[in-house]
């Protein structure tokens, strides 16, 4: 069969993370997902379709076929963007099925040597360790400031070493000088306290868009809430769950729900989407650990998207004037997997002066997907050639969105096409509109 | 073995590695279509062009294997899978729409291209497209062709094959042949009316001249809640006889009420034995008088409610317990099995009445969806397949709704086909005669079995075989 | 003189009548048979396949003389005795009707209940519906109820060899075995012989009204047509004809270069408002008068619309019928009617707008031109009809035009699958051989 090697057995799902069969045959082969899938449709592949995807986890599952890497390879191009389970009628849990099958497949899967790097560095070493990862952050903004970064890029050397590396390297983020950290502070609520609530800094954002994070705990104040930033939180885990690594993300979630459960406030507040949506699914994650599964539920009951959450505050629409055309690229994590579609746009048209303009396909995925823009640099990239495309015809100066990913990935295809749109997220706007009322 | 490495050589050559599937694992995900069958394909193929096809379709000829077209894959007849193995065509690469002559209001549109993207595109100018089958998300129009779809609002306004003005072929030969052209009458035969709902066995279609529709100056939906089906039938018939044509009429008993009651909270009243939704369309003026006529003639049958709309969110929300039902029929038991057929609209009354019965004997609930207005049924039987020995009972139940329905003066299938889901059903509505003459088609179009073999027609399998194994088909989500 | 040629009892038996002029098809004068029941018709058929004769199938004779001059003639199978309404359910809006009724008959019966079937062939009081399905001919009302195909829901034919075969069936949505009904409407009985069909019925509209609008011009005529086409209003019948029309048949007591009828149904306030904006939509286009008729008039407006070049009054020597998409009309109309003519011939046209057809008819003022010139001007007519992507069919002419013209435009490539078709149902060459395209 496709892959393996003569010989070599074919693996079946195994163990407690299997996909489960009773989410697998709610799967009636309708085709209803087709159209939200943004691999599909790039490329017209059924094999590159949900619909395909879980045909090869049954057929898996079924033993029919083996863990070839033809069919993981399958999987690995699922961006797990999770748009087909919105637009799936029969409650198929494609996320809960997809983080399953990368978790059978995590033993097996055999990366090219530059996504291993890539997942092994970034994702057991340093996402979980936000000193190290400060470190190798600091040490990227060192690069990108000193002028290495130049000399680098001019001398052709990474080009001539791997096409791929060199154009990795260009859509390195530029790290600003700001960063935020969690240091258990306590930003107090601006006026009367209406809420309390506990903010996941994350492991990315805090470092990647620091000046956005400050941004984020001032709208919070702003709408009268108490902010508690617990120190010992850690990252979400998406990304590791995201690869099969479920291991790790559930140490990473039991350090998170000891860290927020007790901080006495009534919602955490997630700005990043796909943190977001992870941690409303520890409930899930953790169900079979018999000291946390309660408290995962709790947690996941108690987390609220930033968007969801001010809107349904409700939040104090600002007086201060923005003159920007503004579009809005739906975050899956926001929009597939915690459905949440309207509050970022009702944000975003609150605000006096901005022209909003619907993106068209608004709701397809530009192509980040965790560290999907690293490991499938290709496809990452051609949907975001697609998704530029659509960017363009919108005409918008600024493009809004609700998570880093996002953000990073847009602004790559901003640069790369040489086009002035700004790259911002919603809330970083409804701040620049409430600072724009203080100088009134 | 060295014969099917030749053929899929030859197919690479034409439409380059990435397109062609023939990994065995990977062929896998294009064994199935929307419905219960199952068949494994040599090789799948996506062309970009008509010449991409027409050399496949070489290909496949001189290596003796048929050639199953494919579109989106939501057939609920089996008509995609390659029962007989063979090399499926997949068209989802073929999407563009190549032309919109908004003043003759023409579209011309590559097969692939799907349904809504179609009235999607056109909507800028005022226009759209008008079938409207409820996988119209996802289905392409070259299926649409295919299985002659029609959709809640082809009541008023025709199903596919009133919109296909012509089409670019390609034959069993290989030649690409324009079927119609951009007018409304044709000269000779009219091959582009017999292609259209030949379910791909007589030809595959790569570009189709469409006609499009401009858009109602007003919409208004009307729901009538009633406290017994008769009545709610009653009423059907009153606004038909009325001189009514509306856009949409369509019903739902109580079984799905309640299931949708459930589920979406759409706010029926209780006990209510059956919801009629109707919509009307085009001059305001009209739309006000019309409503007004049908709201005069509900109310002769006593309804317990009757609510209307006409802003968009509105209109969605009473649309809302009739879109949802399927899935609600979920809560009422794990499986069903969803039929197809059509009776003479005034057969409503009885033909529900002996469904009820064959109900009550059977033991097995079953609810009603029904495309009132033209009288596609739409018969759900609720099993659980868990159960030894129920799903054949259920399959059993659905085979004697569709006798039921030839018996009434009605037919085997309203929308979805006939395939390889109904085949063995055929004598029931048609004499040998009838089907040889059908059958002549195929020679006459010069197919030699190429396209799509082993469908449409009997092969003598008994239909409880070929019903076997069947599973809800259809996503509880989805409306039919 | 009458001969016997069938062994059956003579009740059921059909009359074979010698030489009578009135079912002379092109000069040629075949015996006739005239029959009662399908029974009869599938055993005339069997005899004269077995016999090696060839037949036409023959309604109500109006339109005898459409097609090629058949290749031979034996025997005219007259149906105007197959006239039985079979089954007719108002409540259904469905009806089943042998292919000898009379139009004007059906709709006789069908007017007592409200209804109508959406054809309007040229003298229904003649013209069968079997007839007119197989010429595909209709009238003005296909511009809002389509072809007289669309309206086709089953049918039972009689093949050459006298099998009857059955398609469709009598309720409104079916997708239940090929569509054979298409091949036989239009298909001029060579084929089959259409014996019993089950037809779509429409309501009457519960008011009507007919406006006619004159123009100074052709072009600023079409043109309000198609801005009545492109407008809100969706009228029954929309038709444009010229002056010359209106001298000869006396259509409607308004007078103009060019005329425009529209006809529109409806309850009373949504026929006062499409009235205001067709009459808006005119005097915007220029006209110089426009008028409502009253209903007497309006009526017999129609009627003579649909008869032109079909009564005795206004048979013309040569008729054409072309199809075009409908921004092309005015533009063949210009052509063909107003530019200079290879013969001394008048020619006036009568336009479905919208729908895109174009109905020619040329009138000899003086004395008949030379066969050749008439032909010319048919190719001409052509040729222009082909420039704008269209075809033209010519429906009557001089039999000796005949000879040297095809009566039925180029239908190209296909043309190998209908002359299969005719191989498959009729082998024998029994039905009407000749006189369809490619000769066939
Ligand atoms: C939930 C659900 C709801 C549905 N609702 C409706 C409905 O309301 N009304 C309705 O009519 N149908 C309905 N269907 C059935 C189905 O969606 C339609 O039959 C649709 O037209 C199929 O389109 P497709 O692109 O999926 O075609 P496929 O399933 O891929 O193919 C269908 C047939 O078309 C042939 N074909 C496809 N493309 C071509 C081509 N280019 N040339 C020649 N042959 C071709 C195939 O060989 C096959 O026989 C529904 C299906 C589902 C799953
Ligand atoms: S998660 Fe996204 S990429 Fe993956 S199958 Fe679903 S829609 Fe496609
Ligand atoms: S929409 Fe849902 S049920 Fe249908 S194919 Fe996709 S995942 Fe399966």
């Amino acid at each position: 069969m496709t892959g393996t090697p003569s010989g070599e057995v074919p693996l079946l799902f195994s163990g407690p993370d299997a996909p489960s069969e009773s989410d697998l045959y709610k799967c009636v082969h309708c085709g209803f997902c087709l159209q939200a899938c943004p691999t599909y449709l790039e490329t017209g592949l059924e094999t590159e379709s949900p619909r395909g995807r879980i045909s090869l986890m049954k057929a898996v599952n079924e033993g029919r076929v083996g863990l070839t890497d033809g069919v993981i390879r399958h999987w690995e191009l699922c961006i797990q963007c999770r748009a087909c389970e919105v637009a799936c009628p029969s409650g198929v849990p494609y996320g809960r099925l997809i983080e399953a099958t990368m978790a059978q497949v995590e033993t097996k899967r055999k990366l090219g040597l530059i996504p291993r790097i890539v997942s092994d560095i970034s994702l057991r070493r340093l996402l979980p360790h936000q000193s190290r990862l400060g470190m190798a952050v600091g040490a990227l903004r060192l690069y990108q400031t000193s002028g290495l970064q130049r000399a680098v890029r001019k001398s052709g050397l990474l080009r001539a070493l791997s096409g791929q590396l060199a154009e990795m390297e260009e859509s390195l983020p530029a790290i600003p000088g700001t960063t935020f950290r969690a240091t258990g502070q306590v930003i107090p609520a601006r006026g009367e306290v209406r809420a309390r609530v506990a903010l996941l800094s994350g492991c990315v954002m805090p470092l990647v868009h620091g000046p956005q994070m400050h941004a984020i705990t001032r709208v919070l104040a702003r709408n009268g809430c108490e902010v508690v930033v617990p120190k010992a939180q850690v990252c979400c885990g998406a990304l590791n769950s995201h690869v099969g690594d479920l291991e790790t993300a559930r140490n990473l979630a039991r350090r998170n729900i000891d860290a927020f459960l007790d901080s006495g406030v009534e919602a955490i507040v997630v700005a990043s989407a796909g943190c977001g949506s992870r941690m409303k699914e520890y409930g899930h994650l953790l169900r079979e650990d018999l000291d946390y599964a309660e408290k995962a539920g709790r947690l996941s009951a108690m987390t609220r998207d930033i968007h969801e959450f001010l809107v349904a505050l409700p939040f104090e629409a600002p007086s201060g004037t923005l003159d920007y055309r503004v579009a809005y690229q739906d975050s899956c994590h926001l929009s597939s997997a915690q459905r949440i579609t309207q509050p970022p746009r009702d944000l975003l048209q609150s605000i006096p002066g901005v022209e909003f303009v619907e993106l068209p396909r608004a709701s397809v995925c530009c192509g980040a997907g965790g560290t999907y823009t690293l490991t499938e640099r290709d496809f990452s990239l051609r949907l975001l050639d697609s998704k530029m495309n659509d960017v363009e015809e919108t005409r918008a100066d600024v493009v809004a969105t609700a998570n880093p990913g996002c953000l990073l990935q847009l602004q790559y295809g901003a640069a790369k096409r040489g086009l002035p749109i700004d790259m911002r997220y919603v809330v970083e706007l409804l701040d620049e509109a409430y600072r724009a009322e203080d100088r009134q | 073995m060295t014969d099917q490495n030749s053929l899929i050589t030859e197919l690479k050559a034409i439409v380059g590695d990435t397109y062609v599937v023939h990994e065995p694992d990977d062929l896998i995900v294009y064994e199935y279509d929307g419905s219960v069958d199952k068949g494994l394909p040599l090789a799948v193929v996506l062309p970009d062009s008509a010449q991409d096809v027409s050399l496949v379709v070489n290909a496949a000829r001189t290596h003796r294997a048929p050639i199953v077209a494919r579109g989106a894959g939501t057939g609920l007849s089996g008509g995609a899978v390659a029962s007989e193995g063979g090399i499926v065509i997949a068209l989802t690469r073929m999407t563009r729409i190549l032309e919109v002559d908004v003043e003759n209001r023409i579209a011309v549109v590559e097969p692939g291209l799907v349904n809504l993207e179609l009235s999607n595109a056109v909507s800028g100018h005022g226009l759209y497209f008008a079938p409207d089958p409820s996988s119209q998300k996802v289905c392409t129009i070259g299926g649409n062709v295919a299985e002659n779809a029609g959709g809640p609002h082809c009541l008023a306004y025709g199903v596919t094959t009133n919109h296909v003005l012509g089409m670019e072929v390609v034959l069993a030969d290989g030649s690409i042949q324009w079927l119609g052209d951009r007018t409304r009458e044709s000269t000779g035969y009219d091959l582009r009316g017999v292609l259209v709902g030949s379910e791909g066995t007589l030809a595959i279609v790569t570009k189709v001249i469409l006609r499009l529709l401009k858009k109602p100056e007003a919409v208004k939906t009307l729901l009538a809640v009633f406290k017994e089906l008769d009545d709610a039938s009653a009423a059907v018939s009153g606004i038909i006889g009325a001189g009514i044509v509306p856009a949409a009429l369509e019903m739902m008993d109580d079984l799905c009420i309640e299931a949708a009651e459930a589920s979406v909270h759409a706010g029926y009243p209780d006990g209510a034995g059956a919801v009629l939704l109707v919509e009307v369309d085009g001059l305001s003026e009209a739309v006000e008088e019309e409503s007004e006529e049908i709201q005069r003639i509900c109310r002769q049958f006593g309804p317990m409610e009757i609510r209307t709309a006409t802003d968009a969110g509105e209109r969605e929300r009473l649309w809302a317990g009739r879109k949802g039902v399927l899935g609600a029929l979920g809560r009422l038991a794990p499986n069903y099995y969803l039929v197809d057929g059509t009776i003479p609209r005034t057969k409503l009354v009885e033909v529900l009445a002996r469904i009820k019965e064959m109900s009550v004997e059977s033991g097995f609930p079953i609810a009603n969806l029904l495309h009132a207005g033209d009288g596609n049924l739409h018969p759900s039987v609720l099993f659980d397949e868990r159960k030894p020995g129920d799903t054949k009972k259920a399959l059993e139940i659905g085979g004697r709704i569709l006798e039921l329905c030839v018996e009434v003066g009605g037919v085997l299938s309203g929308e979805h086909g006939i395939g390889l889901e109904k085949q063995e059903y055929m004598p029931l509505m048609f004499s040998e005669a009838d089907m040889n003459a059908m059958a002549r088609l195929k020679p006459a179009f010069a197919t030699g079995d190429l396209f799509n073999p082993g469908k449409v027609f009997p092969t003598g399998a008994s239909c409880a075989d070929v019903f076997q194994a069947a599973v809800s088909k259809v996503g509880p989500g989805a409306w039919i | 003189m009458v001969e016997r040629v069938f062994q059956r009892p003579a009740d059921a038996l059909g009359e074979i009548t010698n030489h009578n002029d009135a079912y002379s098809i092109d000069g040629l004068q075949p015996t006739a048979v005239c029959l009662s029941d399908l029974q009869g018709l599938s055993d005339a058929l069997s005899e004269a396949a077995k016999d090696g004769l060839a037949v036409a199938p023959w309604g109500g004779g109006t339109r005898a003389a459409i097609g090629n001059r058949p290749a031979r003639l034996d025997r005219i199978l007259d149906l105007s005795r197959l006239s039985r309404i079979v089954h007719y359910n108002p409540a259904d809006l469905t009806a089943t009707v042998e292919a000898g009724i009379s139009v004007a008959e059906l709709q006789r019966h069908l007017a007592e209940q409200g209804q109508f079937l959406a054809i309007d062939p040229p003298l229904p009081d003649r013209a069968t519906v079997g007839g007119t399905l197989a010429v595909g001919g209709s009238g003005p009302t296909k511009w809002q109820f389509g072809h007289p195909r669309d309206l086709v829901l089953g049918m039972k034919v009689v093949q050459a060899d006298g099998t009857v075969v059955s398609s469709g069936g009598q309720v409104v949505k079916n997708v239940s075995g090929y569509d054979m009904a298409r091949l036989h409407v239009g298909g001029l009985g060579t084929l089959g012989v259409i014996a019993e069909v089950s037809f779509k019925l429409t309501p009457l509209p519960q008011g009507e009204a007919t406006l006619v609008a004159a123009f100074d011009s052709t072009t600023r005529c079409l043109a309000a047509g198609l801005a009545v086409f492109h407008s809100v209003v969706t009228p029954l019948a929309l038709a444009a004809y010229d002056a010359a029309v209106d001298e000869r048949a006396h259509v409607a007591p308004v007078k103009g270069h060019h005329l425009l009828a529209v006809r529109l149904g409806g309850r009373p306030l949504t026929l006062q408002r499409a009235l205001r904006e067709c009459r808006s939509l005119c005097h915007q286009g220029g006209a110089t008068t426009v008028e409502a008729l009253g209903e007497a008039d309006a009526v017999a407006a129609w009627r003579k619309l649909a008869d032109f070049g079909w009564d005795e009054a206004t048979a013309p020597l040569m008729s054409a019928r072309a199809s075009v998409p409908p921004t092309k009309l005015a533009e063949i109309v210009e052509t063909i009617a107003n530019g200079d003519s290879p013969a001394a011939l008048r020619c006036e046209t009568l336009c479905h707008v919208g729908y895109g057809t174009a109905l020619i008819h040329w009138f000899a003022d003086g004395p008949e031109p030379p066969t050749h010139a008439i032909a010319e001007v048919a190719t001409r007519a052509r040729k222009a009809v082909h420039a704008v992507g269209g075809r033209m069919n010519i429906e009557r002419c001089p039999l000796p035009v005949k000879a040297g013209l095809d009566m039925w435009d180029q239908v190209g490539e296909p043309i190998a699958i209908m002359r299969r078709l005719k191989e498959q149902y009729d082998p024998g060459n029994v039905l009407n051989p000749g006189r369809f395209v490619g000769g066939i």
